[in-house]
């Protein structure tokens, strides 16, 4: 109930999924700036340019305490090669979209467009999240 | 596969959640708001777990059946279309592992009424949301903008008004919010901004017009026209969109009573939509005696109803001030039936508060405690029902009272009785008031003190004379003559004599220290406890009759004290003495004494009149109000004209059932002859009615 006066019913917008399409543009434009030829890659040829720009800039104050820069390459090599074994199905997280989840992360831990710019504190929590989540579930079920 | 696939992409998405964003801010919000419905939803699976789990899940650690089952959760969401984004769907390879069922009935079970509190709280999440936007976009403090106003330069206005329009797209904010927001300083450099507590009202309605503009909210007004054209609605579970309409259609019947069948069809969706009825309430607020009787058991429904009966009240009496400095009695009298009693008492103690002078008829407290006792009467007597508006409770008071005080009179004067017998609820309530200050209450009061005292008597004898003797009166004397008994029963006589609840108990208290060593001697045959506790209660019997008779008769005293007094506030005695009158002529249910007070009425409007411009002339002070009493003035009644003073019509008699005739008769009213129409009369308020 929105108003004592008129009754008001919500519609199905509601629970409309945001269709990110003005972030999609700004996330594929700032993927250029690593390779202007970078929308044509498949994703192996993708994911090391997006690995070594990534640990790049990730800064050594947001990575996990136990974590050097080379571990973290080391690390997501790793994850890689496991990406790489695991068989294409519906129930495994292939590589393809892992690059797709690490374009995002890079975008959003980089990115200068004063729209999606995280602001240092996010910034660190969200490195630590993210690297915390590959590295923990790598651990766990070896 | 050694590696729990599932397990990295909920964690993945999960970040990515939290941080990605849409270009517009509402579907944002919103589609972070269901992610933290999902996840309380997912809190509240894992406190009930031992409920939920299966054997098989003792398997894996916590964690991992955590994860598990929120990707359960996550896929049901997306099942029932609850717009869970998803970056990447990976089957779950270990749901057969798991109680599924279990976990899927649980989200069955429980998601309807957490996502319909996602939309009930969708207008405070995104006002909160712009809340923080607001203080970050001008650079300032959250906090201490919640403390207090904050200055800002106004060179910063331009920022917050190009917010505000960028947020509010489509939302008509012409009429400049900004102004709204806070003031300019005189120099115009600086901007203070209102606290973000008053900020908040405003952003809501913002937010609210918002919602409705891009088509997040519809008006069901909108739907009925157009059903077509609306298909995309949520309605509630279990509930047909076609039945809703029903309801919303039944609400613009003319006729009341199909009106009232369609409602009754439909109790359920009342139920789960009152604000169906609400709506139409607040543009028709007679429509509270359509509503099925049933919801008044439904706590959510009457506590809205309730809400909406306060508005209603207020509707009421935003045509007639009730809080004005003073009240005439006929403006009282032309009101105070659109109150129900309680509404009354509510007034009665405002304007005491207020310290505005008392209403007529309630200038001494025992009219008020009477009023208490009337309400409190219907209250306990009457079948129970919400619609508390005056004319429902007579239509009840009628429905129930049992007619006996045509046959006998003396029977059953409560206030049900009365409130049934006459034709508004107040004239019942004047005539109860009546009664009880009557000397006919008084007579009934002595016989129950006698029936009291003969119970009492009859309870001692049954004790025995000899024990009577000796356990009360040889103790009772003993302890009357020493010293400690007088204070204690005196004072706890003064607190019983207050009628106010704790201090009778602790007056009873202080009684029962009094008789302590009578007492415990009078109990001490064991084996006659039973009768002497009757002994006590009838004694203590009597002694609330006592109490109460003294009272109503030291109530009655003052009341004609205060009547007889020459006070400034009673300075139109006559005046007074005229409108009760109308009065008594109002609450008698007789066409002649209807018509009756319409002659009076209106000659003594036109005295009234005549004194206020004689009074203003100043001319001969000769023509008082009392003598204008006197004075004939032409009327028209029944088509003929007269030449009538109002003294004249008040000594007309009348028929019962018959026409009020305006024909002087030789049989004269009680009321002006004789001793009341004597010159003494007129002279002691001859001096006071100058004043009117």
């Amino acid at each position: 109930m929105i108003s004592n006066h008129t009754a008001y019913l919500p519609t199905d917008k509601f629970y409309h999924v945001p269709q990110y399409e003005v972030y999609t543009q700004a996330k594929d434009k700032h993927l250029l700036t690593l390779d202007p030829s970078y929308s044509t890659y498949d994703a192996h040829q993708k994911w090391p340019v997006l690995m070594t720009a990534f640990t790049k800039a990730l800064e050594h104050s947001h990575m996990p305490y136990d974590l050097t820069r080379q571990k973290l390459q080391d690390q997501l090599e790793e994850f890689k090669s496991k990406r790489e074994d695991t068989a294409e199905s519906e129930n495994n997280l292939s590589l393809k979209q892992c690059v797709n989840y690490f374009e995002n992360f890079y975008f959003l831990y980089t990115t200068t467009n004063s729209e999606y710019q995280l602001r240092d504190a996010s910034k660190k929590k969200f490195a630590k999240r993210h690297s915390r989540s590959h590295g923990r579930m790598r651990n766990r079920h070896q | 596969m050694g590696v729990c696939e599932t397990g990295i992409n909920s964690q993945f998405r999960a970040v990515l959640q939290e941080y990605k964003k849409d270009s517009d801010w509402i579907k944002n919000e919103l589609s972070k708001a269901r992610c933290n419905t999902l996840h309380e939803l997912h809190l509240q699976y894992q406190q009930n777990r031992q409920t939920y789990l299966d054997q098989i899940a003792q398997f894996f650690t916590e964690d991992t059946h955590n994860v598990h089952t929120l990707n359960t959760l996550t896929t049901s969401a997306n099942e029932a279309d609850l717009g869970i984004t998803i970056e990447a769907e990976i089957s779950d390879a270990f749901a057969y592992l798991f109680p599924t069922n279990k976990t899927i009935a649980f989200f069955q079970e429980h998601y309807p009424a957490r996502f319909r509190n996602y939309e009930k709280q969708s207008i405070e999440t995104l006002t909160n949301y712009y809340l923080g936007e607001i203080a970050s976009t001008l650079g300032i403090n959250s906090a201490a903008w919640a403390a207090s106003k904050l200055t800002i330069p106004s060179d910063q206005i331009s920022a917050l008004v190009t917010s505000i329009d960028g947020h509010f797209q489509g939302v008509d904010t012409t009429e400049g919010y900004i102004h709204s927001f806070g003031t300019l300083s005189a120099d115009g450099a600086s901007f203070t901004l209102k606290t973000k507590h008053d900020i908040e009202v405003m952003i809501k309605q913002l937010v609210r017009n918002k919602l409705v503009v891009d088509g997040y909210y519809v008006s069901v007004d909108e739907v009925a026209e157009n059903p077509d054209a609306h298909q995309n609605i949520r309605i509630k579970k279990g509930i047909e969109r076609d039945d809703l309409l029903a309801v919303h259609h039944a609400f613009k019947q003319e006729d009341l009573g199909v009106m009232h069948k369609t409602l009754k069809q439909h109790v359920s969706i009342l139920t789960c939509y009152p604000e169906l009825a609400l709506s139409q309430l607040h543009k028709k607020p007679a429509l509270i005696s359509v509503l099925p009787v049933e919801l008044k058991n439904d706590t959510r429904f009457t506590d809205v109803v309730a809400t909406s009966l306060n508005d209603l009240t207020h509707i009421i009496s935003d045509n007639f001030n009730w809080h004005q400095e003073r009240i005439e009695t006929q403006e009282f009298i032309a009101h105070v039936n659109q109150l129900n009693p309680l509404q009354l008492l509510n007034i009665i103690e405002q304007r005491k508060q207020a310290g505005l002078a008392p209403l007529p008829f309630f200038e001494y407290d025992g009219a008020i405690r009477d009023l208490k006792q009337f309400h409190a009467e219907l209250n306990t007597e009457l079948t129970s029902d919400w619609n508390q508006s005056p004319l429902a409770m007579r239509r009840r008071a009628c429905e129930q009272a049992d007619f006996s005080w045509l046959t006998n009179p003396q029977d059953k004067k409560n206030a049900v009785t009365y409130l049934a017998k006459t034709n508004t609820w107040f004239a019942g309530f004047t005539q109860y008031h009546a009664y009880q200050t009557s000397f006919d209450r008084l007579w009934q009061d002595i016989i129950l003190i006698a029936k009291a005292c003969f119970r009492l008597a009859r309870s001692l004898l049954s004790l025995g004379i000899d024990y009577a003797a000796f356990t009360w009166l040889v103790p009772m004397i003993s302890s009357l003559i020493q010293p400690i008994f007088w204070p204690l029963f005196l004072i706890g006589l003064a607190l019983l004599w207050t009628g106010h609840e704790s201090l009778t108990f602790t007056g009873l208290g202080l009684w029962f220290v009094a008789f302590l060593p009578w007492l415990s001697w009078a109990f001490f045959g064991l084996d006659l406890i039973g009768n002497t506790a009757i002994s006590a209660y009838n004694a203590y019997d009597v002694v609330c009759a006592l109490c109460n008779t003294l009272r109503r008769g030291f109530d009655m005293i003052t009341a004609t004290l205060s009547s007889l007094g020459v006070s400034a506030d009673r300075h139109n005695t006559l005046e007074n003495t005229c409108e009760n009158i109308l009065i008594r002529l109002d609450s008698i249910d007789a066409v002649s004494a209807q018509e009756k007070s319409e002659v009076l009425r209106t000659l003594l409007s036109r005295v009234k009149e005549d004194v206020r411009a004689e009074t203003r002339s100043e001319a001969e002070a000769e023509p008082t109000f009392a003598g204008l009493l006197e004075r004939k003035y032409s009327l028209f009644y029944h088509g003929e004209e007269h030449q009538v003073s109002f003294s004249e019509v008040s000594r007309m008699r009348r028929g019962y059932d018959d026409e009020f005739q305006l024909e002087e008769t030789s049989s004269i009213m009680r009321f002006f002859s004789g001793r009341t129409t004597s010159e003494a009369m007129m002279a002691t308020a001859e001096a006071a009615s100058l004043a009117a």
